[in-house]
Parts: structure tokens; C-alpha cells; sequence
């Protein structure tokens, strides 16, 4: 099972070239290259496809897979789609540059609207505006559960299930799925079958969307390895635990990344065996 | 600054020997003696003396001080203050068993009361029942902020004032500081002069008593070491971060021990400094 986490903390604090190197040191076999906050500005700008290359040097100067990415977020409702938005441009940027990267899908946030306004509706179209570049680069978007825009399951799965599978997949965030007051492994069990090809695995406290260590919250992760083996799961896992990584800034970023692959292996490991066992038992 | 951390997770889940290592080892100077959930069938039973000399020679072995212990928990409103009530008898045990092994403090928490009944006034009896011990065993007692029974600064104040001052002594923790409306420092700044002796360190997220490792919750950590240097913090740094220690159970400790170790030496260094400066 690959194991994956997501850049933003290691490169923010310590840059591509020695972020990606400290994460394959440390164990990680990819990465979820994270195209968001200060990375906007810095390889989203008019030399993006030259940044884009630079950071493929690095992964593969490291033997990285990266095997997810992370637009920008995120777009605003009522704002042009097209590249006089500056997010817009963002967006259509990051999946071009993961697409270089090798990344087979790219999470892209849905958006709110304002009251009255028919959210999946709008998400829909805009989803499906982006179609035409996910064809274009050659890569998938990935749809993830936010509680503010995909509210319940049930928009998640009617969102997810009226775009064209070939370029869109669904993707849970255990954390978000706290969030919208549901139960990651009942979310998990029952999102729309054959879809589910991501993963961002943080833990909460049930209050607020904390990004933690897995373990350390109220998500009950015997319960979400065993729905997951249910399913057959075949993507990776992939942490998005970025506030409990700088909690306390660059001084212990790196002692706080070998606690979360720890953590992470030990439960991709669990996954990989529930996997075998059920295969074994079929 | 002595850093220490209580025997709760560590201890009963590796053993008192190999738990003693382990938190040597880790870096920590000492432990804060844990008398509850486990401990208290096992450490305040018939044989508690033997025991204690058991507990005492595993802390020589391993040149760990043992500077603040924590009663059990579970004294409740109603009981008889004698040893009669079986309770009552364990809390005088670890008070007993704490002196010898060379502690300055335990921990004894007060209790909730039924509707209409005065909350402080049976507080302060009970611990005054516990005074002649104290006396008797050369050991003072800690009165922590709890947010059931202290409730406010003013009453945990109240009831240390309350309390005859050389067998009773106060100390704040700080994730139940936020849980009772406070923020850490504010708590640290209010509580009574000359009194605060002890701390339980530890964090969360202002909803639940999270017993986290300081830095990923919602305290001020700068502000809570300022705070502590301002009235000259005379104590140690204790930790009460147990539900930490155990996220990932008995496999695991060992990492987790570490990392809490680096964190909070950092934090009582700082307040080392804080301390030094002033």
C-alpha cells in the first residue's frame, strides 16, 4: 500500500529539494503534492511549467511517486470560469503541473454559494467546465467531501455520480466526513460504489477540522480500516495531517512528520492485511 | 526545571520496571506517582508497604525523583471520612505510601455534591479530615482547579485559603483552566499568593478534557510560561498528558514518550529562561 502525505508542511518550511528528500528519507513512498497557500503565488505564476519540471527532477532524483495532488482553493462562486480569474488560472495551472508530476488525480475543492442558490447544482457545472482540461493533460479530478458545499453523502455521492467517470473520481476526507456529523465508516461503506479511488486520512476532536495525527481524535480507525477493506479499496493512503505537523513550527516539523509516517504505516499496514484477509477469504 | 510525567499510561501498560526505564531513559527526571485506575487495586491493597519499598527501590535503581503523586479519584460526597469506607482508606494510603517514597505532594481532588448542598463547605471537611495524615506522614496535600467541584478561581481560592497553609498547597491545571472559562494564564495570575506549588501540564480544545500534548490544543503556551514567571513559579513541570501517551496503545509508547519528551523540554526550558531573565 503506497503511503503517501501531503507537501505543504515539509516544503513550506524546508523547500522542494530538501522537503521531498526528508520525505523519502523518512519512509514515505509518495507524496500529495500540494499546489495551495504560498504555492500559488510561487509555481502557479507564468513559469509554472518550469517549476513543474524542476519538482519532477526532484521526484525522481528521490524515487517519489506522486500520487496525488491539491489545487489551489478555491474557486468563488459567481466568479468567471475562465483564466481572466486569477483562481480559475490557478486551478488549470496545478492540473496541467500534475499531470507533469505523474499525479493520477487532482483534488479539486467544490465551493459554497449563498443562500438560495442550489450548491450542487452550480458545483456541477463548474465540475464539468473542468472536464475539458482534465481531458486535455490527461488526469482526473478528484471530488472531495467539504461540509461546507457537498453537505451530506448524499450530495457527495450526487455529485460525484453525475460526472463522467472517466475524468472524475470521488475522494473521502475522514476528517471533513466528522464535520458534516456523519461516521467516517458508514460514509465510506456507502459512497457511491466504484468510485472512491482517494483518501485524506486526519483525525479531529469532532469540533473543528484539526488535520491531526490518525489516532489521536474521535474517528474510530478500526472501523474505517474494515470499511474500506469492505470495499475493496484500491487507491493509496494518503495523509493530510498538515496542523498537526507544524504545531510547533520548523524547530520540530520533522520529528512531528516521523511521528505521522509512523502512525500512517501502521495503519496501512492494517489496511493492506484486511485487504489480503479478504481476498484470501473470497 | 524538573520535567516530569505520571506512571498512569506508561506503567500500566509496560510495567512498573520497564516503565521506570523507559521514562529514564526518555530524558524525564522523575514521575508524578500515579494511584489511580490500575495502581489503586495494586499499590493500595493489604501489602501496600510492600509495594511502596518495591517502588521506591525501582526509583533508586533508575535515579528517578518521584516529586508530586496523584490519590485515586473516586472518594465521593456522602461516604464516612474514616477507614471504614474503603475509598477513603486507599486515599490515606497513597498519602502514607507518597511520603515514604520522598514526595512532596499528591494530588487529591474534590468532589461534586448533590443540588443544595454546600459544595465548598463538605470540601474543605474533607480535606481537613486528611490534615492529621498529612501531619502524621510529613506530606502535603495539592488542591487542583477541577470544574466540578472547584468551579471557579474564586473558590479554588477560597477553599486554599482555607486550608491550613503548611499541609495544603495549590495547583493549577491548565486544560481544566479552559474547560472552567478561563484562559491558562489568566488562572496561573489569579490564584493565591505564595500558594501554587504544582502543575498539571497538558492541552486540548476548549470542549473536552483532551489530556493532549501541550501545542496542539487551543493554550497559549508563550503566554502560560509568562505567566509562570511572573509570580516566580517555584514548582516543577508536571505532565498530564496520558491520553497522548496512550492514542496508540502498549506498541507505541515508546515513540510517543519520546516526542512528548522533546516537546515539553522545550517548554520547560523556556520557562527556565523566563525564570533566569526575571
Amino acid at each position: 500500500m503506497v503511503l503517501a502525505i501531503a507537501t505543504d508542511t515539509a516544503c513550506s518550511y524546508f523547500g522542494y529539494d530538501e522537503g521531498l528528500k526528508f520525505l523519502k528519507e523518512t519512509g514515505f513512498d509518495g507524496v500529495d503534492f500540494s499546489f495551495y497557500k504560498e504555492n500559488v503565488p510561487r509555481i502557479l505564476g507564468d513559469d509554472y511549467l518550469q517549476w513543474a519540471k524542476r519538482i519532477k527532477e526532484y521526484l525522481k532524483e528521490y524515487d517519489l511517486v506522486c500520487n496525488q495532488t491539491h489545487a489551489p482553493f478555491a474557486f468563488t462562486y459567481g466568479n468567471p470560469m475562465d483564466n481572466s480569474d486569477p483562481m480559475y488560472l490557478s486551478i488549470v495551472r496545478s492540473m496541467e503541473s500534475a499531470a507533469i508530476l505523474g499525479a493520477k488525480h487532482i483534488v479539486v475543492h467544490s465551493f459554497r454559494v449563498p443562500e438560495g442558490v442550489d450548491c450542487i447544482g452550480e458545483n456541477l457545472k463548474y465540475f464539468q467546465h473542468m472536464e475539458r482540461y482534465a481531458k486535455e493533460f490527461g488526469i482526473q479530478i478528484a471530488v472531495e467531501n467539504l461540509w461546507s458545499s457537498t453537505k451530506t453523502l448524499k450530495d457527495h455521492n450526487d455529485l460525484v455520480e453525475s460526472l463522467n467517470p472517466e475524468h472524475f473520481v470521488g475522494l473521502v476526507d475522514t476528517g471533513h466526513v466528522i464535520m458534516q456529523k456523519a461516521v467516517p465508516e458508514e460514509y465510506i461503506a456507502n459512497f457511491a460504489p466504484g468510485r472512491l479511488a482517494g483518501l485524506h486520512i486526519q483525525d479531529n476532536f469532532g469540533h473543528k477540522d484539526n488535520h491531526m495525527i490518525p489516532g489521536i481524535g474521535v474517528i474510530n480507525w478500526d472501523g474505517v480500516i474494515n470499511a474500506l477493506a469492505e470495499r475493496n479499496y484500491s487507491g493509496d493512503f494518503t495523509l493530510e495531517t498538515n496542523y498537526f505537523e507544524s504545531a510547533y513550527g520548523p524547530e520540530l516539523a520533522k520529528d512531528m512528520i516521523r511521528l505521522c509516517y509512523k502512525a500512517g504505516r501502521r495503519f496501512a499496514n492494517r489496511l493492506e492485511e484486511a485487504l489480503k484477509a479478504k481476498e484470501e477469504n473470497v | 526545571m524538573i520535567l516530569t510525567i505520571p506512571t498512569d499510561v506508561i506503567c500500566t501498560n509496560l510495567g512498573n520496571e520497564e516503565g521506570f526505564r523507559l521514562i529514564k531513559e526518555t530524558g524525564f527526571d522523575g514521575v508524578d506517582f500515579s494511584f489511580y485506575r490500575k495502581n489503586e487495586a495494586e499499590a493500595l491493597g493489604e501489602d501496600y508497604m510492600e509495594h511502596a519499598e518495591k517502588f521506591k527501590a525501582l526509583l533508586k535503581n533508575y535515579d528517578l525523583i518521584c516529586n508530586q503523586a496523584h490519590a485515586p479519584f473516586n472518594f465521593t460526597y456522602g461516604h464516612p471520612m474514616d477507614y471504614t469506607d474503603p475509598m477513603y482508606q486507599k486515599m490515606v494510603r497513597s498519602l502514607e505510601v507518597s511520603a515514604f517514597l520522598g514526595i512532596k505532594q499528591i494530588v487529591v481532588h474534590g468532589f461534586v455534591v448533590p443540588e443544595g448542598v454546600d459544595r465548598v463547605r463538605a470540601n474543605l471537611d474533607f480535606f481537613k479530615s486528611l490534615e492529621p495524615y498529612c501531619k502524621k506522614f510529613g506530606i502535603k496535600i495539592a488542591v487542583e482547579n477541577l470544574r466540578l467541584s472547584t468551579k471557579t478561581l474564586e473558590t479554588h481560592n477560597h477553599i486554599l485559603e482555607s486550608l491550613n497553609p503548611e499541609y495544603f498547597v495549590g495547583l493549577v491545571d491548565v486544560g481544566h483552566a479552559i474547560l472552567q472559562g478561563y484562559t491558562a494564564q489568566e488562572y496561573i495570575a489569579g490564584i493565591l499568593p505564595g500558594r501554587l506549588q504544582g502543575l498539571h501540564i497538558h492541552d486540548n480544545f476548549g470542549q473536552k478534557d483532551d489530556h493532549l500534548l501541550p501545542g496542539l490544543g487551543v493554550i497559549e503556551w508563550d503566554q502560560v510560561i509568562n505567566a509562570l514567571a511572573e509570580r516566580n513559579y517555584p514548582g516543577d513541570f508536571t505532565l498530564e498528558t496520558n491520553n497522548f501517551e496512550r492514542i496508540y496503545g502498549e506498541n507505541f509508547i515508546k515513540e510517543t514518550l519520546q516526542f512528548n519528551y522533546m516537546v515539553t523540554r522545550r517548554l520547560a526550558d523556556q520557562l527556565d529562561a523566563a525564570l533566569k531573565e526575571r
